[in-house]
């Protein structure tokens, strides 16, 4: 079964996080928005999916282009699509041109409908002043753009294969730190992908490339700036400290960067892998997911697919007391509650134990069903990696207390007719014994 | 004076327009008044700010604009500097053309303002005056003002001038079509003495606003002052498209 695509939220920061997967290879990504961003709370426009099992690792990096038409709306779509498409891709060519016959045929194929469907059926406020709308409305006509950087890394065949459009940046590091020449590679800054017309201003590069002498594969957006460089040495406290940097610059840009190092290996014995979550099946009185805590897990992740745009998110094993409306933690595990889409539609859902020192568990079997109904989305906080999700619904307040009081006035009631009982039989008993 | 800062929500570009809105503004050009087709300039140049300052739904304050209307007198349209999220809000007002054309005031009100923002401005894009008149000044020579004005300046550069002409008859010939007139590069070009004037008083077209300006398809080319000929809507468009080139981030 094809594992699940993994995705970094785009509606808050990521702080450093480094994922083991079997090879041993070490994921590691960081995500932040930039300042404007922040300070509105709007979804950042750059985006990071992956997907891995034993052996493989695809990628996807996509920089929204911010001049267009809401630049997250292309990033998130071709990222998804570049995924699947480089994950089935398998050749035995020695050059790249099967990888960019494939990509150069997809870019400018059915996936330009697509996204165009989803930029057209964007809604924009009503509210905003007449001059903004008609700016959105023009931008809405030119259609989203994003660039990307998209690589399977076959640890089999130890080979890397990689493609770009446009001006993020892809660096392979030698054991040194010192960093090798991508053949071919072009970080133009004029190309990219446009849900309008697909490629646009060129064509992508492609690469094939034999892993040897490759100790880490680092791609980033362009926000990351003049720290690029530092990336040789990487480590989660470099890209928080170079995130928190750039936070302060004046032209603070989204960030992300997504790392796989080759060279990685357990210092304490072999990496062990976590136990397999099982989710008990939602049913049509119980539609939330519900499973119990594995051993040594501190974090799950939950893929969600609706069919159309896939996402995962993350839940810390243990949660705060600020614990998210829809996520649960009681004695026997976790109880999620998933969103209601406008027309409601089935679900798969899989579930995955982590923690940051062993291999992450296998995923659950799927479960697939119809989430319950809810009006308003919100996102949940407290949640690594939350996607927007539906509040569930909240029985009424008032109802509650209904049903407490009642359930006062019924114990009373027993508690008088057992008080009463045993007084007559008390009675009865001792009948003879009685004063008369 | 690499003219290479770009324009953010935390170093904006300052943007003074001295719109020109003497009686004789009201004169037909083409199916329009010259004041409507300045007006619908704006419009388009505001828009095209408006969609560079603005990622999703959020609109950055990229832009800070202070609008001067003159005749006889000057009038402050927004009443002080306003950033493009505030301006978006109120949109582009209407000028009702009378009086006559005070030149040198316009240009000593943008100088005080200058004054007062220069300070700071440091890593910011050098800001720009857009200057639009359709007939010769009365009154002070506004000369010696926008040669002051021109010697003031941030780390980026110096204050630009850039100045619209409008008027039916500017250059001796005809012009080409837009994605091939490189600029005024001519002074013997001009088939109007105060046309040369003005072109004494225009800066030099930067690079990065050319690259900006190759961007909307225009064929500028370098040496080009900031010298339009505002003999038609396109030209007019072209020339407020160029107060708006300031690379964003």
């Amino acid at each position: 079964m094809t594992p699940p695509i993994i995705t970094v939220p785009q509606q808050h920061e990521t702080e450093a996080s480094v994922e083991l997967v079997p090879g041993p290879v070490a994921l590691t990504y960081v995500y932040a928005r930039s300042r404007d961003t922040r300070n509105a709370n709007a979804l950042g426009q750059d985006f990071i999916a992956y997907r891995w099992e034993a052996g493989r690792v695809a990628f996807a990096l996509c920089d929204g282009v911010s001049q267009s038409f809401y630049g997250e709306i292309a990033a998130r779509y071709l990222g998804l699509r570049l995924i699947d498409l480089l994950w089935e891709f398998r050749s035995d060519a020695t050059d790249a041109a099967p990888l960019h016959a494939l990509l150069t045929a997809s870019l400018n194929g059915a996936w330009v409908a697509e996204a165009d469907a989803l930029v057209h059926g964007k809604y924009i406020t009503p509210t905003l002043p007449p001059m903004q709308r008609t700016a959105l409305e023009r931008k809405r006509e030119q259609g989203s753009e994003t660039m990307f950087v998209v690589g399977v890394v076959d640890l089999e065949a130890r080979v890397l294969w990689l493609a770009a459009m446009g001006d993020m940046r892809a660096w392979l590091w030698e054991p040194n730190g010192a960093a090798l020449a991508i053949e071919g590679a072009e970080w133009e800054t004029r190309k990219r992908w446009s849900s309008r017309v697909g490629m646009k201003n060129g064509e992508p590069f492609a690469v094939r490339r034999a892993l040897d002498g490759i100790a880490h594969i680092t791609i980033h957006s362009d926000g990351v700036g003049s720290y690029a460089p530092r990336l040789s040495e990487l480590s989660q406290d470099l890209l928080n400290s170079i995130t928190a940097e750039q936070a302060k610059a004046p032209a603070s840009d989204d960030i992300c960067v997504f790392d796989i190092d080759l060279a990685t290996q357990p210092r304490f014995g072999e990496y062990t892998m976590l136990p397999q979550v099982e989710i008990k099946k939602p049913t049509a009185k119980d539609k939330a997911l519900r499973w119990r805590h594995v051993r040594l897990a501190t974090r799950y992740r939950v893929a969600v697919d609706d069919g159309t745009q896939p996402y995962t998110i993350e839940i810390d094993a243990t949660l705060r007391p600020d614990e998210p409306a829809n996520v649960k933690q009681r004695s026997f595990g976790y109880v999620v509650t998933l969103p209601a889409n406008a027309e409601p539609r089935p679900v798969t859902c899989r579930v995955q134990a982590l923690n940051d020192y062993t291999y992450p568990g296998a995923w659950s079997a799927p479960v697939t069903f119809t989430p319950a109904a809810a009006p308003d989305a919100f996102v949940a906080a407290g949640t690594r990696g939350s996607e927007p999700i539906s509040k569930p619904k909240r029985k009424p307040a008032k109802k509650k207390r209904i049903r407490a009081l009642i359930t006062i006035l019924v114990s009373c009631i027993l508690l008088v007719i057992i008080i009463v009982a045993s007084w007559i039989a008390f009675a009865v008993v001792n009948w003879n014994e009685l004063p008369r | 004076m690499s003219y290479t800062a770009v324009a953010t929500s935390t170093t904006p570009v300052l943007i003074i327009y001295l719109l020109d809105i003497s009686g004789s503004m009201s004169q037909m050009l083409g199916d329009k008044k010259r004041v409507e087709i300045v007006s619908d300039a704006l419009q388009e140049i505001a828009l095209e700010m408006v969609a560079r300052s603005t990622k999703g739904e959020l609109v950055s304050p990229r832009y800070r604009l202070a609008i001067y209307a003159y005749e006889s007198v000057v009038h402050d349209v927004l009443g002080g500097v306003r950033t493009i999220d505030q301006f978006v809000r109120d949109g582009v007002p209407e000028f009702a053309p009378r009086g006559g054309t005070n030149t040198a005031a316009a240009f000593t009100e943008a100088e005080k303002l200058l004054q007062q923002e220069l300070q700071y401005m440091e890593g910011h894009p050098a800001p720009l005056i857009c200057h639009m008149t359709d007939g010769e000044y009365q009154g002070d020579d506004p000369t010696p003002v926008v040669q002051r004005i021109m010697n003031m300046g941030t780390p980026d550069g110096k204050v630009l001038v850039e100045n619209i002409f409008i008027s039916d008859k500017i250059l001796k010939s005809p012009i080409p079509p837009l994605d091939q007139f490189p600029g005024i590069t001519n002074e013997a070009d001009l088939a109007n003495e105060y046309a040369r004037t003005l072109m004494r008083i225009s800066s030099p077209i930067p690079e990065s606003y050319l690259s900006e300006m190759q961007e909307f398809g225009y064929g500028l080319k370098q040496g080009a002052p900031m010298l339009f000929p505002g003999q038609s809507k396109d030209l007019i468009r072209m020339a407020f498209t160029m107060s708006g080139a300031t690379p964003v981030a």
